[in-house]
């Protein structure tokens, strides 16, 4: 999702500021049975944009999944959900290229419930420096 | 081939490969088509609880990878 969106802006001309752009995801895991399955999926997404596109902006964010082999993949086994802060201001520059992808994960037990839940955590950026997170 | 224009109909590409999947110090390595490293699937945080995983280094989990590559 995170690269389909990249790309839906990219394929836009949206100067979007490549530096900032992350996206955060939590997964919940749930016991069923005698085993565990993911349960949903949520994505929030951070994004910075020129005053300009945000219409353009919304519109790529609004169909994103639908160009997402991910998504498509596993959409109707997991629940999965996104939403999106979009900052609007300064100009951003526009630049090519980036770093591998890196995330980060990490799982927390909640007993809340009364049944096993594991919320976990990925942060995935375009500068390859992410570090752990709990 | 075109890709059609409707999402609802279908259409093939190549078939993923899964080249090999064998368990290297109690987590397992599987090859994926012509990568040579390994994508290593272990456990971490709670799940080592759930699995009464025994003490070791935190590796990511087949299901952490699942959320992760759906996200990515």
């Amino acid at each position: 999702m995170y690269g389909t969106l990249r790309g839906a802006l990219a394929g836009r001309k949206i100067a979007f500021d490549r530096e900032s752009y992350k996206a955060t995801v939590e997964g919940r895991i749930v016991g069923i049975g005698k085993t565990i399955r993911i349960w949903s999926i949520h994505v929030h997404y951070d994004l910075a944009v020129p005053p300009d596109a945000v219409e353009a902006t919304d519109r790529a964010l609004a169909v994103h999944v639908q160009g997402c082999p991910a998504h498509q993949s596993v959409k109707d086994a997991i629940r999965i959900t996104w939403d999106a802060t979009l900052r609007a201001g300064r100009p951003y520059g526009y630049r090519s290229g980036g770093g591998p992808c890196r995330f980060r994960l990490g799982f927390q037990h909640d007993r809340a419930e009364g049944r096993s839940a594991l919320p976990g955590r990925a942060s995935v950026r375009p500068d390859g420096r992410a570090g752990r997170s709990a | 081939m075109a890709r059609p224009a409707q999402a609802a109909r279908t259409w093939h590409t190549r078939r993923p490969r899964r080249r090999l999947s064998q368990y290297q110090d109690g987590y397992r390595h599987a090859y994926l088509g012509e990568v040579a490293e390994p994508v290593i699937d272990g456990v971490q945080g709670a799940l080592r609880e759930y699995y009464g995983a025994k003490e070791g280094p935190p590796i990511a989990s087949t299901l952490d990878h699942i959320v992760a590559a759906v996200a990515g």
